[in-house]
C-alpha cells in the first residue's frame, strides 16, 4: 500500500492521509476512507493537518494502530456509495463477531473518532451479549466485582427460553401448591376420586398427536406424557403431567385451550411472520406453554395434591354460584 | 469504578440503554454499580429519547374461571380479571401474572396506571367478596415482582377515574360508594413515598368519570351524579398540580353520547383530547374550545370497550356492527389517519376492562 515516504500525492491515482497512533507508529491510509470518520475529515478541513509523514494527523489515545485497523475497514466498506442496505448489514454482522474486550476498544475508539454509526453497532453487539449471558458470565466477561447482597440482587429471572414473567407465576404456583400440600397433612382430608374424565382425555390425546400439532401425548396408569416435538423450550426432556383440573389460570387456559391453540397456529404464525425476530420467541412460548410450566422449581411431583386442590375447588365454586345468583351487578357491567 | 472497564461511563450507558427489558432484572443484579444504573430515572429517560426504549400495553381482561369445569354445563362463573402484557411494535402477547395470593385473579374493574418502569393496580372488587377494594398493588418490570403500596384510604369507592402523570402521581377522582352514591371526592398517591394524600373535591359528583393527565393537569371527564344516573355530563374539570387547586369547570365540552371512556388524551407535546364519537362515527380531537374530525371509525369497532394512547397513535379496544371482535385491537396512526388491524391470539381475547401503556 504505502509506497514510500515522500510522494503523497499521486496526480492520477488516490489522495493519501497521514495518521499517527498514540504509540507513535504512523501510516498512511487512503484518503476516502479516513475521511469517512467525522474526527479525521474534521483535523483536515480545520488544520490541514494530514498531508505528509511529518504532519501525520494524531489520532486520539484510544485508538491503537491495531484497533485502527478494523476501524479503517469499517470505513472503507461503507465509504462506498452504491453499496445496499442487505449488504451493509450482512457486512456489519460479520465485522462485529470478535471477542468482548475487542468489541470494547472498537466502541471506544469509534467514539474518539466520532464515527457515530459504529459507536452504535457495537454498543447493540455489547448489549446482545450482556443479553446472551448469565449474571455470573457477565461478571466474568467484563470484570465485574459480585458486590450485591442476595436480598439486593433483583431476581435474576434470565433463563435462555423462558419468559421472565412465566417464571414467576412457576414461583407462585409452586409456593402455591407446597402450602396445600402441607395443608392437606395437616387436614388430613378424604382422598376424592380420581376424576379424570376419560372422556376429555381421549379427545385431549387425539388432539394433541393429530399431524399438525407439535407434540405427542401417551398415557400410562392414568398419568398423560406430553412431548413438545421440536420444542426448543421443552428440552427434549418427557414430562410427567397428570390430567389435572385447573388450579392455575394457565393451565387451564392451555388445557381449554389446547386444541383452540394448536388449532389456529398457522393464523397465530401469519401475525408473527410480519413481525421482528422477537417472534420466534413468541412461537416457542406459546407452543411451549407446556414445558415451562411443567418444569417445576423442585422438580416434585404434585401426584398428593389433587384430593386437596378439588377442595378448595369446590369451595370456590359455592362461593361463586352463590354469589352469581345473588348479584347480577356484574353481568350488566359485563 | 466504571460500569464497564475499559469503556468511559457514558459509553457503557449506551450499552446498558440497548438491552430488552427482560433483562433488566438480570442487568440489576450484576453489580452495584450497574444496579445504581438501571434503577436510576437518566436510564429510563435515555432509553426513551434515544428510541430505545419498548412499549407494553398492559391490560387486565376478563378471562374464563379458572375453577370452571368444562365437563359441568350447569356452572357459569364470573370471568376471573388477569393482566396481560400486549407488545404492539411486535405483536407479542404475554401474561403478567397476577400478585402472590390473588389466584383468583385481580380485583374487578381494578384501575391501572403506568408510573416509570412500574404498573400500578388500585381499586375494583375483591375477586372473592365482590367488596369494594382498597389495595395497591404495584408491579416493578425492573425487578420482576409485586409488591402492596399502602391502602386506598376509604375503601369505598369504585367506577373512580384514574390516570398518573408519569413520574410519581396517581390520581383518583369520582366513583360510587356502595351505596351508589356519586363522589365528588378525589385522592392522590404519591407512589415514591408510598402515602395517599387528599386532595379538595370536585365541584360536581362524577360516577364514571376518565381522568386523563395533560399539560400539567388531571382532567377529570365526564361522570354522572347521583340524580342522573348514566346521564353522563358534558363537562370536564382540571385538577392542576402546581396550584393544588380545581380549575373552573368547562362545560359543554363533549358530544352528547360520547362516553368518557371513548376518551383519551394526547401525547407529550399534544394537548389535545381525543374521542371516539360513536354519533359522528368518527375519531375528533378537541384543541381549544373546538372538536376537529381526525379519522373515521371503522365499522368494526363503532363501539368502545377501552382506548389507550400510545405515542401519537390510539389503541382501540371493542366492537362494531356484527358483533363483539374480541379477537382484534385497531391501532389508529393519529399522523396518517390510517387504521390498523392486529389480530388477538387465541387464549388472550377477553373484554378489555381496562388497561395502560408503559414505555420502558
Amino acid at each position: 500500500m504505502s509506497e514510500g515516504i515522500i510522494a503523497v500525492i499521486k496526480p492520477e491515482m488516490k489522495s493519501y492521509i497521514w495518521l499517527q497512533t498514540v504509540d507513535g507508529s504512523i501510516q498512511q491510509v487512503e484518503q476516502e476512507v479516513a475521511m469517512f470518520c467525522p474526527m479525521i475529515c474534521r483535523e483536515v478541513i480545520q488544520t490541514g493537518m494530514g498531508s505528509s509523514k511529518n504532519y501525520a494527523i494524531l489520532l486520539p489515545q484510544r485508538v491503537n494502530p491495531f484497533i485502527l485497523g478494523s476501524i479503517l475497514d469499517y470505513c472503507r466498506f461503507h465509504q462506498v456509495q452504491g453499496r445496499s442496505n442487505k449488504e451493509r448489514k450482512t457486512f456489519d454482522e460479520k465485522f462485529i463477531r470478535m471477542d468482548t474486550k475487542r468489541l470494547c476498544e472498537l466502541t471506544s475508539a469509534a467514539d474518539s473518532l466520532q464515527l457515530k454509526p459504529l459507536v452504535d453497532l457495537t454498543s447493540r453487539a455489547l448489549a446482545r451479549i450482556i443479553e446472551g449471558k448469565t449474571p455470573e458470565e457477565i461478571r466474568e466477561t467484563f470484570h465485574l466485582p459480585d458486590d450485591l447482597t442476595e436480598e439486593e440482587k433483583l431476581e435474576p429471572l434470565r433463563n435462555i427460553s423462558d419468559d421472565p414473567r412465566i417464571r414467576l407465576l412457576n414461583r407462585l404456583y409452586a409456593r402455591k401448591r407446597k402450602e396445600l400440600r402441607e395443608r392437606e397433612k395437616l387436614k388430613n382430608a378424604e382422598v376424592e376420586e380420581e376424576r379424570v374424565d376419560e372422556r376429555s382425555v381421549d379427545d385431549l390425546l387425539s388432539f394433541i398427536n393429530s399431524e399438525d400439532a407439535g407434540y405427542s401425548a401417551t398415557v400410562t396408569n392414568s398419568v398423560i406424557s406430553v412431548d413438545a416435538k421440536g420444542d426448543k423450550t421443552s428440552k427434549n426432556k418427557k414430562k410427567n403431567r397428570r390430567r389435572k383440573d385447573q388450579i392455575d389460570s394457565t393451565s387451564n387456559k392451555d388445557e381449554e385451550n389446547i386444541p383452540k391453540e394448536l388449532d389456529t397456529s398457522p393464523s397465530t404464525n401469519n401475525i408473527l411472520e410480519a413481525n421482528l425476530s422477537r417472534a420466534v420467541k413468541v412461537q416457542d412460548f406459546s407452543s411451549g406453554t407446556f414445558s415451562p410450566k411443567l418444569e417445576l422449581d423442585d422438580g416434585f411431583m404434585d401426584d398428593d395434591l389433587d384430593p386437596a386442590m378439588k377442595e378448595e375447588l369446590d369451595r370456590e365454586v359455592e362461593d361463586f354460584a352463590r354469589r352469581l345468583n345473588s348479584d347480577q351487578h356484574f353481568v350488566s357491567e359485563l | 469504578m466504571e460500569l464497564i472497564p475499559g469503556l468511559p461511563d457514558d459509553l457503557a450507558r449506551e450499552c446498558l440503554s440497548r438491552v430488552p427489558c427482560e433483562e433488566f432484572s438480570s442487568v440489576g443484579s450484576i453489580c452495584r454499580g450497574w444496579k445504581a444504573e438501571i434503577e436510576s430515572p437518566a436510564f429510563l429517560s435515555q432509553r426513551r429519547s434515544t428510541g430505545q426504549s419498548q412499549a407494553l400495553v398492559v391490560l387486565a381482561q376478563a378471562r374464563p374461571n379458572p375453577a370452571e369445569r368444562p365437563d359441568s354445563p350447569k356452572q357459569l362463573l364470573p370471568p376471573v380479571c388477569l393482566l396481560s402484557v400486549f407488545e404492539p411494535l411486535t405483536g407479542r402477547w404475554t401474561d403478567l401474572p397476577p400478585p402472590p395470593g390473588c389466584t383468583n385473579g385481580l380485583p374487578r374493574f381494578c384501575r391501572l396506571a403506568a408510573v416509570g418502569m412500574e404498573l400500578v393496580v388500585v381499586g375494583g372488587l375483591d375477586p372473592f367478596t365482590w367488596e369494594a377494594s382498597a389495595a395497591v398493588y404495584i408491579y416493578s418490570f425492573l425487578s420482576g415482582k409485586w409488591r402492596r403500596g399502602n391502602d386506598m384510604p376509604v375503601r369505598d369507592r369504585i367506577f373512580f377515574g384514574c390516570a398518573s402523570d408519569g413520574e410519581r402521581t396517581l390520581f383518583v377522582a369520582g366513583g360510587h360508594d356502595t351505596d351508589k352514591n356519586a363522589l365528588r371526592s378525589a385522592l392522590a398517591y404519591d407512589i415514591r413515598g408510598d402515602r395517599w394524600v387528599p386532595v379538595p373535591d370536585m365541584a360536581i359528583e362524577r360516577d364514571e368519570c376518565r381522568v386523563t393527565f395533560r399539560g400539567g393537569e388531571f382532567v377529570v371527564v365526564s361522570g354522572y351524579t347521583t340524580d342522573a344516573q348514566g346521564k353522563f355530563e358534558r363537562s370536564v374539570e382540571a385538577f392542576n398540580v402546581a396550584t393544588w387547586s380545581w380549575r373552573p369547570v368547562e362545560e359543554n365540552i363533549l358530544d352528547a353520547h360520547t362516553s368518557p371512556r371513548a376518551c383519551v388524551e394526547g401525547g407529550p407535546g399534544d394537548d389535545s383530547l381525543y374521542a371516539l364519537r360513536k354519533s359522528g362515527g368518527d375519531v375528533a380531537a378537541l384543541r381549544g374550545s373546538a372538536w376537529r374530525s381526525v379519522a373515521n371509525l371503522p365499522a368494526d369497532v363503532t363501539s368502545q370497550t377501552h382506548v389507550l394512547r400510545w405515542c401519537d397513535k390510539l389503541i382501540v379496544f371493542g366492537w362494531g356492527s356484527e358483533g363483539r371482535s374480541d379477537d382484534a385491537v385497531f391501532v389508529l396512526d393519529l399522523c396518517s389517519s390510517k387504521w390498523t388491524k392486529m389480530e388477538i391470539p387465541e387464549g388472550y381475547s377477553g373484554a378489555v376492562m381496562e388497561g395502560c401503556v408503559l414505555e420502558i
